[in-house]
This record gives C-alpha cells, sequence and structure tokens, in this order.
C-alpha cells in the first residue's frame, strides 16, 4: 500500500525545509524529493499544507492514569506499596481503550513513551508505543522497556510520608535509591541465589542496558541524582528539569538529556516556583545537546506538545531546535532514532499534516498517518480537541 | 490627559488606527486625528495594538496563592462546613499572588475571584482589578453580589469523607433547606443577625447572582429546577456538558454561561464531556460565552492558550475576543465600564507588539484606568 503525499512544504526536521513529494510504501518513508512521478495506490494533494514527522511523546501517563474517570479501580500511573518497586511495568496497566490514545492521534503524536509515576524513588519501567489505534495493543509497542523511571523531590516524600512513613526527608529518597542499587550489585555478585526480580530490573540499570529517567524539579535533587549515579558510575536522564537553566553549564559538561516539562501548569508544589518558559532555550545556549519537551498528559493535554514548543522558541531556543524538541530529541532521548523522529529515508512513515505551521498554535491537523497508514483526518473524523 | 497616539485598536470587532484619550482613568474620546486641548501626554502608539483589557469571571487568584506550597497560601475552601455563605474571598486575597501580577502582565486587567468549589455554599465572591497592594483599592463595585454555589461532584467528593455529604440528593436538599431558611429569616420582625443568611437573602431578593460551580448534565438541570422554584439570578460556571444535550441546553439560553477551563486534560467523570468543541455548539445555539481559566487551575499568563485553540474552531475572532472582553463584562453586569475600547469606559488595554493570535506577540504594556501597571508576558 502506497501513499504519495504531493506539494507539500515538507520539514523533515534534519534538514531544511522545501516544498515537493514524499512517498510512502510498506510503512516506510521510500522517498522525498521536490517532484516524484510514480503511481501510487493513494495520492493526498497536500498543496497549501505542512507536513512534518509524527510527534514524538516521551513522557506521559496516558493508559496508566485512566482518563475520564480518575477512579482507584482505574487508576495505575502509581503502585504507592512501597517506595521501591522496579519490577513494575508501565506496560502491564495500560488500558489500550483510554480516551488519550485518541486524543493524541488528533493532535499528530505518533509515538508516546508511558511511563509509571513518580511517587515511587524507583517506581518501575516504561513502555514506548506506536499511537496505531488499528492494530492490537500488542503490536504498537515499539520498546517494550524504554526507560527505568525513578523520582526525586517532593513527590516521593509526600507520597510515602503519608502512606506508611516510610519516606519523610529527600536524605531517605536518596538512601533508598543507594541501597537499592548497592542490593542489586551484591545480588550479582551471588552464584547461588533465589530470583530477586527488583534486583534484576537494577542491574539492568547498573549495567546500562536501560537509561534512567529521573524526575528531578530542582537543582539540588539534580546535583543528588549526579553524586549518587557517579558512585555507582552510570548516567541519568532528567524529566521535568524545572530548574535545569541554573545548572545548564553542568548538564551540558556531563552531556546529560534531558526533557523539560509541562511547562503550562499552576505553581502549587514548591519545587516548581521557578519554572521559567526561558529554560530550554538557556540549556541550548549552555550546550545542551538533546532537549525534549514533554507534556506529562494528563498534567497538561498532549496536544499542548507543539505548543509548549513554540513558546519555548519564543523565549529562547531556536526554532530548529523547538521542532527537534518533539519529534527528533525524544527519538533520541529514547533510543529510537533509528524508526522514527523525522522525515528521511527508511524510517517509519509517520507522518502529520497541517494546515498552518506546527509551531503556530491555530494550526488544525489535517492528517495523521502512522506506519503509513492513515490514523486520522480531519476530513472524516472531525476536530479533536 | 494621556493621548494614546494612532494604535491598532480593536474597536467594535475589528481593527481601526485610532487615537485614545483617557482622562481620570477613563476614556474621554475615541477617534482618528484627535487634538486635545490643554496639557497632554502622548503615548506613541503607532507600531502597537490595543485590545481592551482581558477578564476572566472566574478564578482564585490571590485566594489559591502561587508558590507557596500548597497549605500556606491556600484559602479556597473553607471546609469546616458545607455551607458557608457567610464567608467572603475579599478577607483572604493576598494581592502579592504572584499569579495576580502574571495576570496583569499577560493583559488581564478584571479578574472575578470567588471561593473554591468544594462546598455547597461556598462564600461571597469579588470583582477586582488586577493591580494594586491593597486589595480594597483594587475591587471593583458590581450592581449584583456574588455568591459562589457548587452542585455535583465536588461538594459529594469533598464531604464524603466527613460522612457530612454523600449524593446529589443531599446537594440539592442543602441548598433548598437554607434557601427556605433565609426565607424564613427575611419574614422575622426580631432575629439575630446571621451572616450565612443575610448572604442567602440577597439571593432572594435578587440583590445577588449565585455564580454555580457545575460540570454534569443531571446537576445542570437540578440546578435549573431549584433556581426557578426560588427565582434566584444565576450564572453556570463550567457547564461542561451543556453542550451535550441541545434542548436542555436551549432552555436555559437566557442563562449566562461562562465555560472552561478548556486547556486541561479529562481527568474524572465531572469532566467527561470536557471539549473545546462545546464552545463551537453553545456559539452556534446563541450563546454569548465568556471564557474563564479559573485560575490558577490555568495560570492566567497562560490564558491566551485557550483563545488560540478556540481559534482552531475557526469561528470569526470578533466573536473569539469578545468571550474574553465584553461577554465577561456581561456577566459582571459591568459592561457599562469595561470590556470594550468605547467613549466613557475605564481605560484598561492589554497592548501588544502583534495580533493576539500570534503566538510570537507579547503584551508589551498593560494599563489600568490608563496608568501603566505591567507587560512583557510571555
Amino acid at each position: 500500500m502506497s501513499l504519495l503525499i504531493k506539494n507539500a512544504t515538507i520539514h523533515p526536521v534534519t534538514s531544511k525545509e522545501f516544498i515537493g513529494d514524499l512517498l510512502i510504501d510498506h510503512g516506510k518513508i521510500i522517498d522525498r524529493s521536490h517532484k516524484i512521478y510514480v503511481q501510487a495506490d493513494e495520492i493526498i494533494d497536500a498543496t497549501g499544507m505542512h507536513c512534518y514527522p509524527g510527534m514524538v511523546e516521551e513522557h506521559c501517563h496516558i493508559g496508566v492514569h485512566g482518563e475520564k474517570t480518575n477512579q482507584t479501580s482505574d487508576s495505575d500511573t502509581n503502585e504507592w506499596s512501597e517506595p521501591i518497586t522496579p519490577q513494575v511495568r508501565a506496560l502491564d496497566g495500560i488500558k489500550p481503550f483510554d480516551p488519550g490514545f485518541k486524543e493524541a492521534i488528533g493532535a499528530g503524536v505518533t509515538t508516546l513513551n508511558i511511563y509509571p509515576g513518580s511517587a515511587n524513588p524507583m517506581g518501575g519501567i516504561g513502555v514506548a508505543l506506536k499511537n496505531d489505534l488499528s492494530v492490537t495493543f500488542e503490536k504498537r509497542i515499539i520498546k517494550e522497556e524504554s526507560g527505568f523511571k525513578m523520582a526525586m523531590g517532593e513527590n516521593p516524600k509526600r507520597a510515602h510520608s503519608e502512606n506508611g512513613k516510610k519516606i519523610l526527608t529527600r536524605m531517605a529518597t536518596a538512601e533508598k535509591i543507594r541501597s537499592a542499587f548497592r542490593k542489586a550489585l551484591d545480588y550479582d555478585k551471588k552464584d547461588e541465589k533465589p530470583y530477586d526480580m527488583q534486583c534484576e530490573a537494577i542491574l539492568k540499570v547498573l549495567k546500562g542496558e536501560l537509561q534512567a529517567h529521573v524526575h528531578a524539579h530542582q537543582a539540588d535533587d539534580m546535583m543528588t541524582v549526579f553524586r549518587i549515579f557517579d558512585e555507582f558510575g552510570i548516567k541519568p536522564s532528567f524529566e521535568h528539569t524545572t530548574e535545569g537553566h541554573l545548572i545548564a553549564d553542568e548538564l551540558a559538561k556531563r552531556d546529560i538529556k534531558v526533557a523539560v516539562g509541562p511547562m503550562f501548569t499552576a505553581r502549587y508544589k514548591m519545587e516548581v516556583n521557578r519554572r521559567t518558559l526561558k529554560t530550554p532555550g538557556i540549556l541550548q545556549k549552555a550546550g545542551v545537546k538533546c532537549i525534549t519537551l514533554i507534556t506529562d498528559h494528563p498534567v497538561i493535554p498532549i496536544n499542548n506538545l507543539p505548543i509548549q514548543a513554540a513558546l519555548a522558541c519564543k523565549n529562547g531556543l531556536s526554532e530548529d531546535e523547538a521542532l527537534r524538541a518533539i519529534t527528533i530529541n525524544p527519538a533520541v532521548n529514547l533510543a529510537l532514532d533509528n524508526r522514527i523522529g523525522s522525515l528521511d529515508i527508511d524510517k517509519d512513515a509517520d507522518v502529520i499534516l497541517t494546515d498552518r505551521e506546527l509551531l503556530d498554535p491555530t494550526h488544525r491537523v489535517l492528517y495523521t498517518i502512522v506506519n503509513g497508514k492513515i490514523a486520522y483526518s480531519l476530513k472524516e473524523e472531525g476536530l479533536i480537541l | 490627559m494621556v493621548l494614546f497616539k494612532n494604535g491598532k485598536c480593536w474597536y467594535e470587532g475589528e481593527y481601526r488606527k485610532l487615537d485614545i484619550l483617557a482622562q481620570s482613568g477613563r476614556i474621554i474620546e475615541i477617534a482618528s486625528g484627535i487634538q486635545p486641548e490643554g496639557e497632554c501626554e502622548m503615548i506613541d502608539m503607532d507600531t502597537k495594538y490595543i485590545y481592551p483589557g482581558f477578564i476572566d469571571p472566574h478564578t482564585h487568584v490571590g485566594i489559591f496563592e502561587e508558590k507557596t506550597g500548597g497549605f500556606a497560601g491556600n484559602d479556597v475552601n473553607e471546609q469546616s462546613s458545607p455551607v458557608t455563605a457567610g464567608v467572603r474571598a475579599l478577607d483572604a486575597i493576598n494581592p502579592l499572588d504572584p499569579g495576580i501580577m502574571e495576570a496583569r502582565n499577560a493583559g488581564y486587567t478584571t479578574v472575578c475571584v470567588l471561593p473554591g468549589s468544594a462546598n455547597v455554599i461556598g462564600g461571597e465572591g469579588l470583582v477586582m482589578k488586577t493591580a494594586g497592594s491593597v486589595v480594597d483599592e483594587m475591587v471593583v463595585e458590581t450592581p449584583k453580589k456574588i455568591v459562589k454555589m457548587a452542585f455535583g461532584r465536588n461538594p459529594q467528593w469533598s464531604w464524603s469523607s466527613r460522612k457530612t455529604l454523600y449524593t446529589r440528593l443531599q446537594v440539592a436538599a442543602l441548598v433548598r433547606e437554607n434557601l427556605n431558611k433565609a426565607k424564613d429569616y427575611m419574614n422575622k420582625e426580631e432575629k439575630d443577625y446571621d451572616y450565612n443568611m443575610e448572604v442567602l437573602s440577597g439571593l432572594i431578593k435578587k440583590e445577588s447572582v449565585a455564580r454555580i460551580h457545575v460540570a454534569n448534565l443531571e446537576d445542570i438541570e437540578t440546578i435549573k429546577r431549584i433556581m426557578e422554584e426560588f427565582d434566584i439570578l444565576y450564572t453556570l460556571d463550567h457547564a461542561t456538558a451543556l453542550h451535550t444535550d441541545i434542548s436542555v441546553a436551549d432552555s436555559l439560553k437566557d442563562i449566562p454561561v461562562i465555560l472552561g477551563p478548556l486547556n486541561v486534560a479529562s481527568k474524572s467523570f465531572q469532566t467527561y464531556d470536557l471539549t473545546f468543541k462545546s464552545v463551537q455548539i453553545l456559539h452556534d445555539l446563541g450563546f454569548e460565552l465568556s471564557i474563564m481559566t479559573d485560575a490558577p487551575v490555568i495560570p492566567l499568563n497562560f490564558g491566551v492558550i485557550q483563545m488560540w485553540l478556540i481559534d482552531r474552531l475557526r469561528l470569526d475572532r470578533k466573536d473569539v475576543v469578545d468571550m474574553f472582553t465584553i461577554n465577561p463584562a456581561k456577566v459582571l453586569g459591568l459592561d457599562d465600564r469595561i470590556g470594550s475600547l468605547a467613549k466613557g469606559k475605564e481605560a484598561d488595554f492589554a497592548v501588544a507588539d502583534g495580533d493576539i493570535f500570534d503566538v510570537n506577540t507579547r503584551i508589551t504594556d498593560t494599563y489600568i484606568a490608563g496608568e501603566r501597571v505591567g507587560g512583557e508576558a510571555l
């Protein structure tokens, strides 16, 4: 099944935009040039439209949190039973019919990375999904274990001071993490041992097989992560990075991948008091190479992903980097950039067409194409908003 | 006198290059080529867009303070009883809440501050301008006093753990009971002064308007039933599901509707029907809608994002701007004073370096009563 997109303003993200055609076959981008002369099964005349890679949401909780219900029976974001739950996986709690998936498709988000929540210092393992609602859930998985979710700061403290008084201070959060790493190392040294699922999961991180993504807002929390991770010879990626602008040089020097956001929330928590739209721009100027923007849906709705990019751009992030921050950078962050995140030949055909530029918040998504198939069309389904 | 010279003014629903002459905080003339007589300061607006100051008819700024870590600045719900008609938002507002500063920097010049929605009858709200350090000087007198009420899930959820109130049945019963008590109170010659009853009597006498938090359709119908029974002036705030039943919506066309916050994820049953498309449906039915942020639910400096998202519906942009200016002014009974650039109205402006629908536009200057109070937002 081939699909030819004709005469669009094509934004490959990894190279300069141009007006031309994009050819898709068997779910992949097979050609991209000013004029493509071939017969295709389906043709979209995209004159006047803008064509981008499908957006990648590196950090959300769609499917695990229970959209539109908020009932305990439906909420699987945080496994509160213990502060250290590295053995659990978001994948095992996802409701495939959660309406958030459809919202994401309507917004042009074609890959979703879904993490457990931030109540636990070690919260479990995330999963990356292609947002292709036409196939059964198992077929949407593109990375079964996409990242190891950890959390610092107020959330673990609040969650576990209320719940059994297991953590009352940041000191205990750090101690719990250190102890868990140490225990896993000791476990690894033993020849004969009973299977320990927690240690097995943590060892993947310590051996570099699974990247730790650490929820951290404040600069001091990020520095604590460095202190601990240095002791164990591993490197973190950060989620939220709210005070990243205060330690931008450190993040650049260490070549840390950062995810920034959500940036439109109320500042109820102290740890987000110094949040600013300038953070991504400051990080870029300091030399941080891989800046990703995240909505943390449902914290802010997933259709705000490009709006955050637009406002980050307005406040100092370059326009190129703003687009990269919602496409190729999250793909790099998830080590999926060989498949997704740009309109390059041989990549998965995850493509969106918009009537105005993506960084104009008044744009409408006209088509969302996932794996070469039209997954959403404004004409057919109307606006999803 | 101050002359705002040659700005691109949002005037009667379109851009016009006009001069605005302000004196003593009011617009005394708006026309092209004004030649003021006497001493006059001139501000060149040639490169600027001038909008009427934005109005949010439903917020909690000042009583639900940001950057306080929660408890310290949280005075939004007086959860000592589900009926606290006698408490006043005015007595808890901290004008130094950074949310208020950001509101005025973003071009919001007037906000209505209401108690929260945990209580069935939450207390009195108020309208204020967004600049100042003494709240009493910021307050704008409204023709009707404002009483916050809430139906549905929020009071249920807030009170069930205290075993005071479990169901919508009891929410409705509490409203009826208290309104009937207020009637008795009004009819008594000799009585002890009762703050709750005084406030509720105001509703019966139509000296006040009930601003009612509601999401679900069944609650909207209950509100209609009770308010008609007691002949009370009211508004529907949030009204999340109103668009889902055209016949119900049609029967409520005379009631002011304040939609929002819309740019939030649909997290609960209460917001099951949340969609920007409600704006289109109700607008097409003829409602003059207003849009709230419910700040700090959406901080006011991000309020403009809702305007951009509503623009995806491709309504007439005049009607969209009205939802943030003149329509909320009407809800508050203040459309003779604020909400548009017109002779005799207060000189409250959001001055921008571009079109408000352009993401790269900044609010460079905010004026309240002709004085620059902020700007450079986002």
